[in-house]
């Protein structure tokens, strides 16, 4: 009887690390909630998961933007069809066809741009949730100077990286749009290379904010997780010079939970990752499609020869390939952050 | 929506006004030069108008407090970690003395106490039952020398 009492005061000091430090991750929103699988099994299949319950949801996304291509040729069509007409209305009617692109690619474009910023912000509350968890499940682990400068670099450039977005990055795109309508229209080159500029600035802020993210995290990751592993070490040695009984107890009791802490910090990472993945993933697809429709569109309206109108709708095409650099450099700064907190000490 | 369209026609509105301007200036002389000048700074002031209306609300906010949250939460993860260690440590010394005792035949109660260290280390105990001098001192003597919580520290009961 008392062999068993001593045997379960020990299967009890095993399942204890786990009762002291509970950490789990935030739930992911509604809408990603429904792509994620039921139950987590391994990182890949679940990921495979995640992007065919995406992709399976497109098909209406596809015929509302297919639609949209398909009037838009029928409009180039209809403007080649006018520049036939003698006279020196040809001018008017290129006017006419920009102004008339401008405004039938308008509503979707702006719900294009809207759905990227709101996935930004859901992205970054997603984040805001997730870290202090990761954080803390890596401090308890022993990486404490990591997991605060992790924590301090992932925040700032999450922010800087959003409030970028929506103040500056977001306007720019809008900016573009109206200076390449501009440029379309008038067919004034100082114009252009406006545009060409603003599209430039705005790739290039995003670009410049990953690379010194990536600097950050490559430079504190190596610095603090080299200071981490020297103080887990010294404490290992501290132990290993006490009592020998007493020692050993504290070393299997470090030891465990330090293990605890690493499998709740990589299940919480595990579904972390998926989650950024599932909230990014079906805006992405969207304004992909959305994306590459134009794309064709525009090189189909080339072959009209109104130049200025499938310029125009290339243009368009071009401002939903800078939305899906924004929403995907938000992504992208968590995954980065969640697989350095997931690497953890040393 | 609003915002878009408001900025889209205040951009028609300065390019129609610039072009009207510059059509009635004409080509030649330093007035128009001019007048087209002023109309090419108007036209960037308007194109330009959301950056100069430009506000990063959440940056200030997010990143005010940010190494003091910081510290907070690795604190929280640090102090669980040792709620955790401590739990497992002192419920493994538990289990030794019981060990101990149960081999010389001696039914226990134990209780260890940690000191505040880290990692928390047993620095006293409370055995209570009914133990022979002889038993008392062989567990007294093994609690000091494996455990190292001395004599003095070791309280017994019964």
């Amino acid at each position: 009887m008392r062999k068993l009492a001593v045997l379960i005061c020990l299967a009890a000091a095993l399942v204890l690390p786990v009762a002291a430090m509970d950490y789990t991750a935030p739930e992911a929103p509604q809408e990603a909630q429904e792509l994620m699988p039921v139950e987590t099994g391994s990182f890949g299949s679940d990921l495979w998961k995640v992007i065919r319950s995406a992709v399976g949801k497109l098909q209406p996304e596809i015929a509302e933007a297919a639609g949209i291509c398909l009037s838009l040729i029928c409009l180039v069509m209809l403007i080649s069809l006018l520049k036939t007409m003698p006279g020196k209305a040809q001018k008017v009617v290129e006017l006419v066809g920009v102004l008339a692109v401008a405004v039938l690619l308008l509503q979707r474009t702006n719900a294009m741009i809207r759905l990227g910023a709101d996935t930004v912000t859901e992205l970054s509350e997603y984040g805001k949730l997730l870290l202090p968890v990761m954080t803390a499940a890596l401090a308890s682990q022993g990486g404490l100077t990591a997991s605060a400068s992790l924590y301090t670099g992932t925040a700032v450039f999450d922010a800087v990286l959003c409030a970028g977005i929506s103040g500056l990055l977001l306007p720019l795109v809008y900016v573009f749009l109206a200076l390449s309508a501009a440029g379309c229209a008038t067919g004034v080159e100082a114009v252009n290379k406006l545009r060409d500029f603003v599209r430039w600035l705005t790739l290039w802020i995003l670009k410049w904010i990953l690379y010194i993210f990536t600097g950050y995290i490559g430079i504190t990751g190596v610095v603090s997780g080299t200071a981490d592993a020297a103080t887990v070490k010294a404490a290992k040695l501290t132990m290993a010079g006490m009592i020998p009984v007493v020692g050993g107890i504290l070393a299997d009791a470090s030891e465990a939970v330090i293990v605890g802490a690493g499998v709740m910090k990589s299940a919480v990472g595990v579904y972390g990752l998926l989650a950024v993945i599932a909230i990014w993933i079906s805006p992405f697809l969207k304004i992909g499609i959305q994306y590459l429709l134009l794309k064709l569109t525009a090189a189909a309206c080339e072959t009209f020869g109104v130049r200025p109108v499938s310029a125009l709708i290339g243009a368009f095409s071009e401002a939903m390939g800078m939305l899906l650099g924004m929403t995907s450099a938000v992504c992208v700064l968590l995954l980065i952050s969640m697989v350095c907190f997931m690497k953890g000490v040393g | 929506m609003g915002s878009l369209k408001q900025y889209l026609l205040a951009v028609t509105a300065a390019a129609i006004l610039c072009a009207i301007v510059n059509g009635l200036m004409g080509e030649k002389g330093a007035l128009s030069a001019a007048v087209r000048l002023l109309a090419g700074i108007f036209l960037i002031l308007t194109l330009a108008a959301p950056l100069v209306r430009l506000r990063l609300d959440g940056l200030e906010e997010m990143t005010s407090d940010l190494n003091l949250r910081a510290e907070a939460i690795t604190a929280s993860g640090e102090n669980s970690a040792r709620e955790a260690m401590a739990e497992i440590i002192k419920s493994r010394t538990e289990a030794y003395i019981l060990d101990k005792a149960e081999s010389l035949d001696v039914n226990l109660t134990v209780q260890v106490e940690l000191d505040t260290g880290n990692p928390p280390a047993p620095k006293a105990v409370r055995l209570s039952g009914n133990v022979s001098p002889y038993a008392k001192g062989v567990l007294s003597d093994m609690i000091s020398k494996d455990l190292g919580i001395l004599p003095e520290d070791q309280i017994w009961n019964g």
